[in-house]
């Protein structure tokens, strides 16, 4: 069975770019969100097997986010997403218990990449 | 006292010509097309002034614009912006699908600008942080589609409270084989020229 994943961006075109991506290549994307607490919200419902959170959000921004969705399960998969240059807000995601990253702009490959290493498949 | 060889105008466009190529190599990346971002000035200048410049500006129809603030140690405001029908275009090349394909402004379109913004942003950002030891980050991009005049007066709103003098920050996109421009302004907060003429002070002594 293809792995589940939620993707949580303010972003619809990321959304969409990161659909297409985990899509063709035999993952099952089963919800987004609009904001860190839609992605909370998400979580909780749906119980994916990954997800991938952008860190700049209006409302609960992906840090909070994680940082919940770690109380909910702690041992939820968390990629967080980041434009280039914000290495402060990386740390902070690294720190707090992100299972990887990935920068925007982003290749397939690096998203693939982390995904594959997120289920121990790489 | 002025450090002898110090010229400002000349230290705040190193800074900007930074931020600029950092933005080129961004937006090449994102858009998986070549492209040249020109810095076309560095100025100081009246808000009012510029204002009405901009709503001289002979742009046809309404154009998309992501307005970021930046907060941190050197706080400004960031603004990008092409016309819709740049936009559309913007967005085929983001999705690598044939040019053409986006035919209104949907939210993929707004969403398209929105990201562009968001990853300029960071890369202007990332220059002051990697070169000249200033953290900063930038807040969620807020997306306005409407006339330029409109645009630009919601971008300068909250400055122009404060004070008419500002600095102005202004750039132009051009992406290879495509007939397309884009436009850039950074505007630094009050209390950030003070904070970039710091940096100049020490960083580009006797240059």
């Amino acid at each position: 069975m293809a792995h589940r994943i939620l993707i949580v961006d303010d972003a619809p075109i990321i959304r969409l770019m990161l659909k297409d991506i985990l899509t063709v290549n035999g993952y099952s994307v089963i919800g987004e969100g609009n904001d860190g607490n839609e992605g909370i919200e998400k979580f909780k419902e749906l119980s994916p097997d990954l997800v991938t959170m952008d860190i700049t959000m209006p409302e609960k921004d992906g840090i909070r986010a994680l940082q919940d969705i770690l109380a909910i399960d702690q041992n939820a998969k968390v990629i967080v997403i980041t434009a280039i240059d914000q290495r402060d807000s990386l740390m902070e995601a690294i720190r707090a218990g992100a299972t990887d990253y990935i920068i925007k702009p982003f290749e397939t490959d690096r998203v693939l990449s982390a995904v594959r290493r997120a289920f121990g498949e790489e | 006292m002025q450090t002898p060889g110090f010229r400002p105008e000349k230290a705040v466009e190193l800074i900007a010509q930074l931020s600029i190529d950092r933005a080129s190599q961004l937006l090449s990346k994102l858009v998986k097309t070549g492209a040249r971002i020109s810095l076309e000035k560095a100025y100081v200048t009246d808000l009012s002034e510029t204002t009405a410049r901009i709503n001289g500006e002979e742009v046809q129809g309404e154009v998309i614009g992501a307005i970021i603030d930046v907060t941190g140690d050197a706080p400004f405001k960031f603004l990008f912006y092409a016309e819709a029908s740049s936009c559309l275009l913007l967005t085929d090349l983001i999705l690598q699908r044939k040019v053409g394909t986006a035919k209104e402004c949907d939210i993929y379109v707004q969403s398209s600008v929105q990201e562009i913004g968001n990853i300029l942003a960071s890369g202007v950002c990332g220059v002051f942080a990697a070169d000249f030891d200033i953290r900063m980050r930038p807040t969620p991009p807020k997306v306005v589609h409407d006339f330029l005049g409109t645009v630009f007066q919601e971008f300068v709103m909250e400055t122009a409270a404060e004070t008419d003098q500002v600095l102005i920050i202004e750039s132009r996109f051009h992406l290879d084989r495509y007939n397309l421009s884009c436009n850039m302004f950074i505007l630094p907060l009050p209390g950030t020229e003070e904070v970039i003429n710091n940096i100049c002070k020490t960083k580009f002594k006797g240059e």
